[in-house]
């Protein structure tokens, strides 16, 4: 089952241009199963959710993606409102209490951020980047950044033995599932979603179209 | 009566030997002598360590400075950074000492980094002269525009800037 888990629409994503309307048909068009709505500290109700995917063929989850000191975060399977700054280590706390599922998203974006010549961080310093010791998963494909910054997410999370997710991290409606997440098993709902999170059974994957 | 009121700060920026930078800032007035120490990976410029040490009369709530200070450790010198540390550091319950004492150290880092460039303009005629040069730097490098807080749009050097 091919999912673009990283999704922005507007206006619960200011910075989005997609109309949550518009995203069904693309999907669609593009052969994606379905897509997770993933805004930025704001998490969907299950309702509009429920009647933006009304026998469309698409299957709609939910998840979050919040901002931490140490990095943004896609949590799925955790309701709890969050604002204001929060680190890294307190959002894992959360959810962990909440039995919730969580991805260190693009962490590599804009990783050079000064001209300092060759300085170059290896594998080894990228690894222990400090917002891995709190999630589950690391995005190894977001639609936003460089291949640089995805091929590096990619080494680190074969090292640290965490699971890869891919998402396209869409703000434009072209921009949707240029990198997806393939799950194993067929998945209904947010529940499942959270429960083939945890098991595992998914990898990163390119839209075959 | 006359009060005598003494107070020394310094801040230092050094690499080290594995590639990253190392940060200190002291502090030392009649009451409270401060030091706060980061290690600065390159070229992320993520803070990947934060500690501080207080003594003489430590303000209440900072006993435990160093915990405190872990909190910052894994936040990147970048955009929002003075939001993030002063909501880490410096809320209602938390300590102004600590968040400006970490953003002075940023700054330092920055300026670092800034400085070859920045001395090329001063080597400069004129004021017009220098600037261009600047504005050049800047843009050689586009990220560090709002990327770090000596580049946030209301400081000093981009008002001058007008990019
Ligand atoms: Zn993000
Ligand atoms: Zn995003």
């Amino acid at each position: 089952m091919i999912i673009d888990l990283h999704v922005h629409t507007w206006p619960r994503s200011q910075c989005s241009n997609i109309e949550p309307r518009e995203l069904v048909a693309r999907a669609k068009k593009l052969g994606l199963d379905g897509f997770c709505l993933t805004e930025h500290q704001v998490l969907w109700d299950l309702e509009e959710v429920r009647e933006l995917a009304l026998d469309q063929g698409i299957r709609i989850f939910r998840g979050n993606e919040i901002t931490t000191a140490q990095g943004d975060i896609l949590v799925f399977g955790l309701e709890k409102d969050i604002q204001g700054v929060v680190t890294a280590r307190a959002l894992q706390k959360e959810v962990e209490a909440a039995g919730a599922f969580s991805i260190a998203a693009h962490p590599f974006r804009g990783f050079k951020t000064f001209g300092v010549g060759q300085l170059d961080m290896n594998l080894e310093q990228a690894s222990q980047k400090k917002v891995f010791k709190y999630v589950h998963a690391i995005e190894v494909h977001n639609g936003k950044v460089s291949e640089t910054d995805n091929a590096l997410a990619r080494q680190v999370a074969e090292l640290l033995g965490k699971p890869g997710t891919g998402g396209s991290d869409a703000h434009l409606i072209q921009d949707l599932g240029t990198y997806v997440t393939i799950f194993e098993k067929d998945i209904e709902d947010d529940a499942q979603l959270l429960e083939e999170l945890h098991a595992g059974r998914f990898s990163a994957g390119v839209n075959p179209d | 009566m006359v009060v005598k009121f003494l107070r020394n700060k310094v801040v230092e920026v050094e690499p080290r030997k594995d590639g990253t930078l190392g940060v200190s800032w002291r502090l030392t007035d009649d009451l409270l002598k401060a030091e706060v120490n980061l290690v600065v990976q390159l070229p992320a410029m993520e803070i990947i360590e934060a500690t501080a040490d207080l003594g003489r009369f430590v303000p209440k709530g900072l006993e435990d400075a160093s915990e405190i200070m872990e909190d910052v450790e894994g936040v990147t010198i970048g955009a929002g950074l003075r939001k993030i540390v002063r909501g880490l550091l410096g809320g209602p319950e938390g300590s102004s000492l600590l968040s400006e004492a970490v953003l002075e150290c940023c700054n330092a880092v920055i300026l670092h980094f800034t400085r070859p460039g920045l001395e090329i303009g001063e080597a400069l005629e004129n004021d017009e002269e220098r600037l261009e040069a600047v504005r050049a730097m800047v843009k050689s490098s586009p990220r560090l525009v709002r990327s770090c807080i000596s580049f946030q749009d209301d400081s000093p050097i981009m008002k001058g800037l007008n990019l």
